[in-house]
């Protein structure tokens, strides 16, 4: 379980001085592995922190992050954003050589697990071009095929769907699903509102650096639409935040 | 481990290639500037001065005393030329190419020729004698023959260390910018960080990729030194000049590529550790100039980097013993940077870092 308890999260970059600029405020969270966990918020909310905290990047200035996942002692943590970089120099073939070398697993093309996944985002045909030559949407499954090869226990998705065409995307969720169904602790962070209320089975909203709410998916719509069945997320959202 | 260390240093050196004019400006530098320079301190006139002096108690010895540059050179060789005619001492200034003599006589007699010198440098044919006999020590004997040589250690083998001290710089800047705040200015480094590779690995891979490029221009500079020896048939002492430069310069690129990696996982951007990389050389030319116009010998001085280098370059040479705190001094100082990145890296600042 990944449990966060009272944590705050202040930045001190020079133009604050002393005082600091507070990008998430007494989070409380509770993250059960095979859920798919939605994490919706306005720009500068601070979602991409939360995930950055859960990653082990940062580290909350209060309150303790606890990560057990039960079934490995040395658990594995993926991070997936639109804005990750990737090397411009290497071919698609020697980053995932590289990343294979410094994870000390072999991603060779020989490996079953790691040539089921290639197939399947169609990779292959990019294998041995340099990733400056790629378009956004390859560069896009690129860095989703390195967010899943290795197998990870957390898989922490920022914009995942950035770029992504119509079978990337379908690509994409079907990864997802498929982790879940191997109890993986998934964090699907977006700004579509529609993505999330497909595929999330729970759904944490942050305003401000603060959680407004974070419930069960089919609990919250059962709560909202009882007197509307055509109530959407978003007047979900706008009856916690009316100024959203 | 070191799977991880050779795999991160050889995809950093696939990421420089891309920059050729780095590499060839590493090369082209040393080729360059090193003949160039050396050519005009060694055309000069290269003939072995033996000064004969009367034994006048200890004067002799007293000059050699106070001359800083004269002591550092002296010792005695009585017994290697000869015994009997020698009678306390000889002091042996090497500049460079130059050498002389002083000899202290007991009497005014001189038996002793030119071949026995010969023999004392292994025969070392391109050595040409210029014997000057009675020499009076006097006020201008300290003038004439020991402060007047200061002048061809400043333009000879000082000259030739801060270009090392530039090209060994210069290279290897351009590199740790773009191994290290590249990382950062490309959003590559927290997918690094994420693949639970050691942290340790990460450093030693990216600071070999450093050092590496440091002793390109090293490398190239000391080979080209031996070829300006061959040219100008400057001889053995030349050579071991040679040798101190390596001794000098060695740990000093060692300090150089931690300082260098440190800046760059500082600095958010490339542009921003260049451009404390800019700031750094400006410090080392004032510590130059510093260093120069100042002639300060306190102990402390052998311990401080590039101050140490600067003053073993104008002094000309370093004892065993000194050299061995010079060295130990650079690795520690190395060591606490590679250790503050390590920790820069261990930590979140290492993604808001700024200069």
């Amino acid at each position: 379980m990944i449990e966060l308890n009272h944590i705050s999260k202040i930045f001190y970059p020079k133009k604050y001085k002393s005082q600091g600029y507070k990008s998430l405020d007494d989070i409380n969270l509770e993250i059960l592995p095979g859920q798919i966990v939605g994490l919706i918020g306005l720009n500068g909310a601070g979602k991409t922190t939360l995930l950055k905290l859960i990653a082990g990047l940062y580290k909350p200035t209060y309150g303790e992050i606890s990560i057990k996942v039960s079934y490995v002692k040395d658990y594995r943590v993926s991070m997936l954003s639109s804005e990750q970089g990737l090397y411009n120099h290497l071919s698609v073939k020697q980053l995932v050589d590289y990343f294979g070398t410094l994870q000390n697993k072999d991603f060779s093309y020989q490996d079953n697990d790691t040539k089921i996944l290639i197939d399947y985002l169609k990779i292959e045909s990019v294998f041995d071009k340099q990733i400056s030559t790629l378009s956004s949407g390859w560069r896009q499954k690129v860095l989703i095929l390195l967010s899943f090869i290795n197998n990870p226990d957390i898989i922490l998705l920022d914009e995942p769907s950035n770029y992504l065409d119509f079978q990337g995307q379908k690509q994409l969720n079907t990864l997802i699903i498929e982790a879940k169904k191997r109890n993986k602790y998934i964090v699907y962070a977006s700004h579509n509102l529609f993505e999330i209320e497909r595929i999330a089975d729970s759904i944490i909203f942050i305003h401000q650096g603060r959680v407004i709410f974070y419930k069960d998916k089919a609990k919250l719509y059962q709560e909202e639409k009882i007197n509307n069945p055509e109530t959407t997320l978003i007047d979900i959202i706008k009856r916690q935040v009316p100024d959203v | 481990m070191f799977k991880m260390i050779i795999k991160i240093f050889t995809t950093e050196l696939l990421q420089i290639k891309k920059d050729q004019r780095t590499i060839i400006a590493m090369f082209i530098l040393p080729i360059l500037m090193i003949p160039a320079i050396l050519g005009l301190a060694f055309s000069e006139d290269n003939r072995v001065e033996i000064v004969c002096v009367f034994k006048s108690d200890s004067i002799l010895q007293n000059i050699i005393s106070n001359s800083s540059l004269a002591k550092k050179y002296s010792f005695i060789i009585k017994k290697e030329i000869n015994e009997n005619t020698i009678e306390d001492y000889l002091l042996l200034e090497l500049n460079n190419n130059e050498i002389i003599l002083l000899i202290s006589s007991q009497n005014n007699k001189y038996d002793f020729v030119a071949k026995d010198f010969q023999e004392f440098f292994n025969k070392q044919s391109n050595i040409d004698f210029n014997i000057q006999e009675n020499i009076s020590i006097d006020s201008t004997f300290k003038t004439n023959y020991l402060d007047e040589r200061l002048e061809s250690v400043y333009s000879g083998l000082y000259t030739v260390i801060i270009i090392f001290l530039i090209v060994c710089f210069s290279g290897p800047a351009l590199v740790s910018a773009d191994i290290s705040a590249g990382e950062k200015e490309r959003k590559t480094l927290e997918s690094l960080l994420l693949t639970k590779c050691p942290i340790k690995n990460i450093i030693i891979g990216k600071y070999l990729t450093v050092l590496l490029f440091s002793f390109i221009p090293l490398t190239t500079g000391i080979i080209i030194m031996y070829i300006t020896a061959y040219i100008f048939n400057t001889g053995i002492l030349y050579l071991q000049n040679v040798n101190l430069v390596v001794k000098l310069i060695f740990p000093y690129c060692i300090f150089m590529s931690a300082f260098l990696l440190k800046n760059g996982f500082k600095a958010k951007t490339i542009r921003a550790a260049k451009s404390t990389e800019s700031l750094f050389f400006v410090f080392i030319l004032i510590v130059n100039i510093f260093m120069i116009i100042n002639s300060i010998n306190i102990p402390i001085i052998h311990i401080i980097p590039i101050v140490n280098t600067i003053y073993f370059s104008l002094n000309g040479t370093i004892s065993n013993n000194l050299y061995l705190l010079y060295l130990l001094s650079y690795l520690f100082f190395a060591y606490l940077l590679l250790k503050k990145t390590y920790k820069l890296l261990n930590s979140e600042d290492v993604f808001y870092s700024e200069n």
